[in-house]
């Protein structure tokens, strides 16, 4: 390469762009290979690449499938190992929406000028158990009215529309969470559904006859009709579930967690998560074993709720904190201490064990997944005193994790499937080997309904073909 | 893989140069720049690559078939083969481009039922197919000598900074380059400069903007709910994004294509300071325009024929201009909105515009702008309710305004960006870089800021595409 006349500031500036980007290129794989060796263990961005594309039967199909494996590895090693991704990320963010907040609350209060102020109805809650509410340490009972709800857009995604929703209290006394609404139009939405229906009604007409299945979905707020009230430029998906829930082949006893007020939204949902926190995992339990129950009394009854335990030193910034990057709603983690029967899992999971190793540390990044850490994918759980005579098959997904021993509490032996492992499920196998009595389909509404990532994961359960 | 994406600008890049420059022979650099355009392009849908060899297989076969019968003196059989070779290159565009748009339209004009091929479209095919016809066109013609080595013909054509997007890169331009270019560092930094001005127009300033247009647009059969104000907001806002992306990606492929000793035509020359239509065309993808001037208006005769004849020609061109932008019949609709306006422009008001600078400008970026709407409107049926609302329909300020400017972040930045893009559209940006040269070598201090600029917009762009999601590529579709 030619260099004459060429300055020192030239020579400079092509030196600090190429650093930039060069020690990018290879700071990315090295975190890597260091993380696989088990050296480091960086934060788990959770940035997916696009999968790849299945080449199987097509010309030079070895080489085009290679080629495919190098591509999504790349691209999952640039999207999840650049250096200091997850600070950089939030960061900017905040410096962002700080710098954009002078015109977006410009803009709010032209809105709400054009909005009328909407007021819920009180909470009827079935429930009086006492429930610590996390992120609202003034408070150990929701039981004060709500005067007023107001919510304000943060961000978005290719999936979801991520929103705070303020709720002030009668005695003045304020409380925030998150919530989103899904990004597709209705046309996409009805699209995806029907294509959900067709795999979900093929699963249920393969269940032998003598196996009772349950079809239990996770609500999100914005299955209700509550989430008008309090995110008014958004609609409601309530229309949708109905007629979803009612297309399901008539084998398959159908309900949902409910979400009947703001208050319960609080109570039994992470303020800053999509998942069910741990009161709210109780009250599904219940709520599922009661229906159960009906069709089958021998299946265990149900245990009290158990005790709180708060990991106070850590802070719980839940999916939609994460992925809406707004830090300021976060919860407690609190986990409850159930006194269950003697039982085994597999893995091998410790409740008290657990407790000890989370409380020794102090988690405040929004990468920490306490929900995740805590809740550790059970395969298997066994209650063999049990002696009911029912074994129960889940194919569910990070709500399971929640819940899965307590759930389990009633049956002989409970198998889990989780959606990231259906890939070769033999339906009629698992269900025959394992003597299984009863399917316990339940997953979160906005996957199941709708696919919304795109996972396609139903497709990967094997069924004989029933028409 | 796009250049605006973490992969391309932390990986593929940095990789891609680094083994470039510490390569000596000029074979190694031209091996090394085929291998990665390849892996490239394949990154976006492997099995295309296929269609791609294989095009680069039949044109340089046919290019060098009609050089051997120009040679032997059979000029009819040269004819021939241009034509075959014409006619293979518009069948490869027509089944992958136009299959379902023509599907529609026999449907539509014959009550017909038949089905659509649905076939994926291979990005970039517009651009290269085109790109690949110049050169079999000018070896005809005799304007370039043809290239016997189909490899460098494959450099030709894969390079990957001008594969997928652009500019349309005649053969002429790079022919000697191809086989004897030369690098330096001068040039290398300034190629270097030119790429970030280019991401960042596409980062910080398109990416931005259509934000905004995407909510408004989106919403496009009822343009009511936004009124005047939103979509004249949507109106702007895509009118930047269209310039800074597709201007952008430009940047990035002649910055990159100087980084390694190639000197790509300029494609854009502040088309938005146009003093009418005609002069807006000569600023305006330049190499696409030039295309139709010198492979379709020209061989129909130009401006050498009777007014009615030069009527259709213009009307021909055009209307196939807007259809090479995509196959939908508002592409048809703003390619013949232009010729009929510059027909109009030459026969009637051309000569009175000219002499009023203020009316002039302000004429050419109306036009303009309602011919991006026509461009952006997927279903003709709502051209009007936009137009509509553009024009006071529906009141000032709609009643979900608000709410679509708050959902598409619409803030500080949304406003800065388009500051800056209306700012830098201009020709005021041109005449402060020249004058910054010219003090520049006066005071060095005056480029130390340029460059210290420059490396802040590329950690900025960097940072914006790690936050963010939305990364959409206008032109990605051709």
């Amino acid at each position: 390469m030619k260099n004459k006349h060429v300055s020192a500031k030239e020579k400079i500036y092509i030196i600090i762009v190429f650093s930039i980007l060069f020690g990018l290129a290879v700071s990315a794989p090295v975190i890597r290979i260091l993380e696989n060796s088990g050296i480091i263990q960086p934060v788990d961005i959770g940035n997916a690449a696009e999968p790849a594309r299945d080449y199987s039967g097509s010309f030079a199909a070895p080489l085009l499938t290679r080629f495919e494996y190098f591509r999504v590895t790349a691209e999952n090693i640039y999207l999840n190992y650049l250096p200091f991704y997850s600070d950089t990320v939030f960061l900017y963010s905040e410096i962002k929406l700080s710098l954009n907040e002078p015109v977006i609350d410009f803009l709010r209060s032209v809105n709400s000028a054009q909005q009328d102020e909407h007021i819920p109805d009180t909470d009827e809650s079935e429930l009086t158990d006492e429930v610590y509410i996390s992120s609202i340490p003034e408070k150990t009972v929701l039981d004060s009215d709500i005067a007023s709800v107001t919510s304000k857009y943060l961000s978005q995604n290719n999936t979801h529309r991520f929103y705070s929703v303020q709720v002030t209290f009668d005695d003045g006394s304020t409380a925030e969470f998150l919530d989103t609404a899904l990004a597709h139009d209705i046309n996409t939405l009805e699209i995806k559904m029907k294509s959900q229906l067709e795999e979900i009604n093929r699963i249920i007409r393969a269940t032998p006859e003598n196996v009772n299945f349950y079809f239990y979905m996770a609500s999100r707020f914005q299955d209700t009709e509550l989430f008008e009230l309090c995110v008014p430029d958004e609609a409601s998906t309530r229309e949708l579930r109905e007629s979803f829930l009612d297309s399901l082949d008539s084998r398959a006893k159908v309900s949902y967690f409910h979400i009947d007020s703001i208050h319960d939204r609080m109570k039994k949902m992470f303020l800053s998560d999509h998942h069910w926190n741990g009161y709210g995992a109780y009250t599904g339990y219940r709520d599922i074993i009661e229906w159960m129950r009906e069709d089958s009394p021998e299946i265990a009854g149900i245990y009290d709720i158990g005790e709180p335990f708060n990991f106070e030193k850590s802070r719980f910034y839940g999916s939609y904190a994460r992925q809406s990057k707004y830090t300021k709603c976060w919860d407690d983690f609190i986990v409850y201490d159930y006194d269950l029967p003697r039982h085994y899992s597999s893995p091998s999971y410790d409740f008290d064990e657990y407790v000890e190793w989370m409380d020794a540390g102090s988690y405040h990044s929004p990468s920490d997944n306490l929900y995740g850490m805590f809740y550790p994918k059970i395969y298997r759980v066994d209650y063999s005193g049990n002696e009911t005579g029912r074994n129960l098959l889940i194919l569910g997904d990070s709500f399971t994790q929640g819940f899965a021993q307590l759930i389990a509490s009633g049956f002989d032996t409970t198998i889990i499937y989780y959606y990231g492992n259906y890939y070769g499920l033999d339906y009629k196998k698992v269900i025959e080997d394992n003597s299984i009595t009863d399917v316990l389909f339940f997953q979160f509404s906005d996957r199941i309904m709708f696919d919304t990532y795109n996972d396609d994961r139903l497709n990967e359960i094997k069924t004989d073909d029933i028409e | 893989m796009v250049f605006s994406s973490l992969i391309f600008i932390c990986g593929f890049f940095p990789v891609f140069f680094l083994m470039y420059f510490l390569l000596r022979s000029r074979r190694a650099k031209n091996i090394l720049l085929f291998v990665f355009s390849v892996i490239f392009y394949a990154w976006g849908e492997v099995s295309y690559m296929w269609l791609l060899l294989f095009s680069i297989f039949i044109n340089w076969l046919n290019a060098v078939f009609i050089d051997r019968a120009k040679s032997n003196n059979r000029p009819v059989s040269a004819k021939i083969i241009l034509i075959s070779g014409i006619v293979f290159n518009l069948l490869v565009i027509g089944i992958y481009k136009y299959a379902d748009f023509f599907t529609d339209m026999l449907n539509q004009l014959f009550s017909l039922s038949l089905a659509h091929p649905n076939l994926p479209l291979p990005v970039g095919i517009s651009f290269f197919t085109f790109q690949i016809m110049s050169y079999v066109i000018d070896v005809y013609r005799g304007d370039v000598k043809v290239q016997k080595n189909i490899f460098i013909v494959a450099v030709y054509l894969a390079a990957f900074p001008q594969l997928i997007a652009g500019p349309v890169v005649r053969y002429s331009t790079v022919e000697d380059e191809l086989l004897t270019r030369t690098e330096s560092l001068s040039e290398v930094k300034a190629g270097l400069s030119r790429f970030i001005i280019g991401l960042s127009k596409k980062v910080l300033i398109a990416n931005t903007v259509a934000a905004v247009a995407d909510v408004i647009f989106g919403s496009s059969d009822n343009p009511s709910q936004y009124g005047f104000f939103g979509v004249w907001i949507a109106v702007i806002s895509y009118t930047l994004q269209i310039y800074y992306d597709f201007s952008g990606y430009s940047d990035m492929a002649i910055g990159m294509g100087k980084m390694m000793g190639f000197h790509y035509l300029e494609n854009f020359d502040h088309p938005y300071s146009a003093v009418n239509l005609t002069d807006f065309w000569r600023r305006w993808h330049i190499s696409l325009s030039s295309f139709f001037r010198d492979y379709v208006y020209i061989p129909m005769g130009g401006n050498r024929v009777s007014k009615q004849r030069w009527i259709l020609n213009m009307l021909t061109v055009w209307t196939l201009t807007g259809l090479w932008h995509g196959a939908g019949i508002n592409f048809v609709l703003w390619g013949f909105y232009y010729g009929v306006l510059l027909i109009l422009e030459k026969f009637f008001w051309g000569g009175f515009i000219k002499n009023v600078p203020v009316l002039r400008k302000v004429y050419t970026l109306f036009a303009v702008m309602i011919g991006w709407v026509i461009f952006r409107i997927e279903d003709i049926r709502d051209i009007s309710s936009i137009f509509a609302a553009m024009f006071g329909h529906y009141g000032f300020w709609g009643e979900n305004l608000s709410a679509a400017l708050i959902r598409s972040e619409a803030g500080v930045f949304f406003v800065v960006s388009v500051v800056a893009g209306i700012f830098f559209a201009g020709e005021a940006p041109k005449r402060i870089a020249d004058w910054f040269r010219a003090k520049s070598t006066d005071l060095p201090f005056f480029s130390i800021i340029a460059d210290t600029g420059s490396v802040c917009l590329l950690i900025l762009c960097i940072l914006e595409l790690e936050t963010g999601s939305y990364n959409p590529f206008i032109y990605f579709r051709f």
